[in-house]
């Protein structure tokens, strides 16, 4: 209790007279990039938090292809206080396990607030789709986030002798803030955890046109290929010269100055965004296809030693795109009848349009140079959301998340349920 | 290694000491200036958000006309750029052991979550910080003594020198290497290896390899390590001063206790189908990188590198 009181006294003084926003970064290219550091954090955060990790076994292990043995379990964790404190799920953003490092950095800070944090992992997580999800085949919302709040539950059943919980609230990152409004939506009619307080980071309103735009970054998966073979080699040529370096080295405190100068164009950034997204496309397309057997990218079983290099080869850097109009679509087509359009309705915030314009309880954040965000969606948020929408003027994709101000604002709501911005 | 070092990235900004924590700072925190709420909310500033503002139609469109190569070194389509590409050539790593390799990283998986990682874990929990920075210090200047062998063998005699004058420099003023004084005077901190040697004669890597206990690694570099380990009997001043036997299993224990203790990877953490692949590219592409850095004819400065042509 404490440490909310301090808050408390740190919030009063510090919001009578807030300075400006100031983001150091306004390249919202760069701004991505770096905010997956504490880099444009004030406070440090501790280097040891108490953190368990727990697995819970959902899905019969034969259903488990060999060579993702590693996937049998689901994996989530829990960072728990010695007091009683309210309970905070942090979901993940797009294809980020429980333990990446946004999510590490999230833990740690909501931790430091007094919170007790359960870390999810994202419903498109390899780790998810093999062990949690019931359909498979992630991407369509309210079916991926039935799955999640099932998980959630067991979670929760799973650690609630360990931690005292006064009330439950909710938050995620980007695809996790659009999927904590879906969950907000199905606790409403089941009650099962009666969230007080559900806060949206940077959310997408469409997956299926945010995922356009970070993959146009790369390119389709033909471009893609030799673009990151490109990417690879200039960064070994570049890095040459940073590890020949016999007085300074490669260090993890001078990366962001080696970032800087490094000078990176904007498309280069793009590149870096892109492969990133890129990756979780990869595995996303081997797997789900694996899983359903249809037959895209392997035709029969892999052994858990087998080589994997020809279905890299096969998959050939296929993109987000590809993975719901190659695997999604036909799979959909076949199992329900259903039409592109309406994969299309099932990507998409706007299924809950209703529930978000009418319920106070749901506040989101998000930036006006956002990158998955086209104008539309930028706007669909400000008619939906009105006075509960704060957004920043600059910070990319989630770039300004752990910025100072930022923290004060998610801390602020989540402890105290008011919900500010005073620029 | 290197993918060990790369994907610290996002958590290495977390540990930078000199912060205060989050109550301290929130104590510490001054009132802010009053400052007047203009609505910079307004408008949308940058060029670049334009391109992304588009309708999506557009940016299709520019998807198709984007096939120009955009990274600098390509500005000119090479005959490289002409030629049709393969994934083969540009991802994969020789690799004709891959069965048995799959199976030493599963072995190595198991070792590393029933002992090693445990063994660690207890390591960092018990031995209180400044001792652990002398530990991870001492075995640090040690590798001076591997440097300055490997730079002699390939003639690099400035590179020896600067290898002697760090290693002295912290065996005497920095208490036999458990304070880096040496970094502090802005000593550079040269690194050779055997396996580097062999690669300066011209020994290619040969096939990857993943060595039990030590992981990743090829058929040149495993000979390399083989050999350094071998020989560190034969250089060790310690015993010479007849203070202790470095080679013994007591210090090698706790060098490798030390060496795990600062890598944040651990094998199928990634979770993705093609760690395996990942891990076998990113490394040997690293390793590379260090070979051609160490016989750079100059050692560069980062402060300089980028102005070097690319």
């Amino acid at each position: 209790m404490k440490k909310i009181m301090y808050l408390f006294l740190y919030f009063i003084f510090a919001y009578a007279s807030f300075g400006k926003y100031d983001f150091p970064e306004k390249n919202p290219y760069a701004a991505t990039i770096l905010g997956s550091t504490t880099a444009m954090t004030d406070f440090a955060l501790p280097e040891k938090i108490p953190t368990k990790e727990y697995t819970l076994t959902l899905q019969p292990a034969a259903s488990v292809p060999d060579n993702l043995w590693f996937h049998k379990k689901f994996k989530f964790s829990l960072a728990y206080q010695k007091y009683p404190a309210p309970l905070v799920f942090i979901l993940a953003g797009t294809g980020s396990s429980h333990n990446s490092g946004r999510m590490d950095i999230f833990q740690k800070i909501l931790y430091s607030a007094g919170f007790n944090v359960i870390c999810m992992s994202s419903p498109l997580s390899q780790n998810f789709i093999v062990s949690a999800s019931s359909t498979r085949l992630p991407g369509m919302m309210m079916d991926d986030c039935k799955d999640l709040y099932n998980v959630m539950k067991l979670a929760y059943e799973k650690v609630k002798d360990k931690i005292d919980v006064t009330e439950f609230n909710l938050t995620g990152y980007s695809l996790g803030a659009t999927e904590s409004a879906f969950i907000s939506y199905i606790d409403e009619s089941e009650k099962y955890f009666d969230f007080k307080k559900v806060y949206m980071i940077n959310p997408a309103v469409d997956l299926y046109e945010s995922a356009i735009i970070l993959d146009s970054f790369l390119g389709s998966g033909k471009e893609a290929g030799p673009r990151i073979a490109r990417m690879l080699d200039y960064a070994l040529e570049k890095g040459v010269y940073t590890f020949g370096d016999e007085y300074e080295g490669f260090t993890a405190t001078n990366i962001y100055g080696i970032f800087k100068k490094a000078k990176l164009t904007n498309d280069q950034m793009k590149y870096i965004i892109g492969l990133v997204f890129r990756i979780t496309s990869i595995d996303l397309n081997y797997t789900t296809d694996a899983l359903n057997k249809s037959g895209v990218y392997s035709k029969r079983p892999v052994k858990k030693f087998d080589s994997m290099f020809k279905y890299f080869e096969k998959v050939n850097f296929a993109s987000f795109e590809d993975y719901l109009t190659k695997i999604v679509y036909p799979t959909l087509k076949a199992k329900k009848g259903w039409t592109f359009a309406d994969i299309r309705k099932n990507t998409s915030l706007e299924l809950l349009t209703d529930y978000l314009k009418k319920t106070d309880k749901i506040v989101a954040v998000t930036n006006q140079d956002e990158l998955i965000l086209t104008p539309k969606h930028l706007d669909y948020l400000k008619k939906t959301f009105g006075d509960r929408l704060i957004v920043f003027p600059e910070g990319g994709h989630c770039g300004n998340m752990y910025y100072t101000p930022n923290v004060e604002i998610m801390i602020r709501y989540l402890s105290e349920g008011v919900f500010k911005f005073e620029n | 290694m290197g993918v060990l070092i790369l994907s610290s990235f996002s958590v290495s900004f977390a540990k930078q000491y000199s912060k205060p924590d989050l109550q301290q700072y929130i104590k510490r925190r001054s009132l802010p200036k009053n400052v007047s709420s203009d609505a910079m909310i307004e408008h949308s500033p940058e060029n670049d958000r334009k391109a992304i503002g588009k309708n999506l139609a557009d940016i299709e469109l520019e998807k198709t006309q984007e096939n120009k190569p955009n990274t600098p070194q390509a500005a000119a389509p090479s005959k490289e750029a002409l030629k049709p590409f393969s994934i083969r050539k540009s991802y994969y790593v020789y690799d004709p052991l891959e069965g048995f390799n799959r199976r030493v990283y599963y072995f190595n998986y198991g070792l590393d979550k029933y002992f090693i990682i445990p063994v660690t874990k207890a390591y960092v929990f018990i031995t209180p910080k400044p001792i652990q920075k002398g530990v991870s210090n001492f075995f640090r200047n040690n590798d001076m003594i591997k440097s300055t062998a490997n730079s002699l063998l390939q003639g690099k005699i400035k590179k020896a020198m600067r290898a002697v004058g760090r290693f002295t420099m912290n065996a005497t003023v920095g208490l036999g290497g458990t304070l880096d004084t040496a970094s502090k005077m802005g000593m550079p901190t040269p690194h050779e290896d055997f396996g580097m040697t062999l690669a300066h004669y011209g020994i290619k890597s040969g096939p990857y390899l993943i060595l039990p206990v030590l992981g990743p690694s090829n058929l040149r570099d495993a000979v390399g390590t083989g050999v350094d380990s071998y020989s560190k009997r034969f250089m060790d001043p310690y015993e010479a001063a007849q203070l202790f036997d470095y080679d013994s299993i007591g210090i090698t224990a706790l060098n490798g206790v030390n060496t795990r203790s600062k890598i944040p990877f651990t094998y199928y953490s990634t979770g993705s189908p093609f760690e395996y692949e990942y891990v076998r590219l990113l490394l040997t592409k690293y390793r590379e990188m260090q070979i051609r850095a160490a016989n750079l004819p100059e050692a560069p400065k980062i402060k300089d590198y980028n102005k070097k042509e690319l």
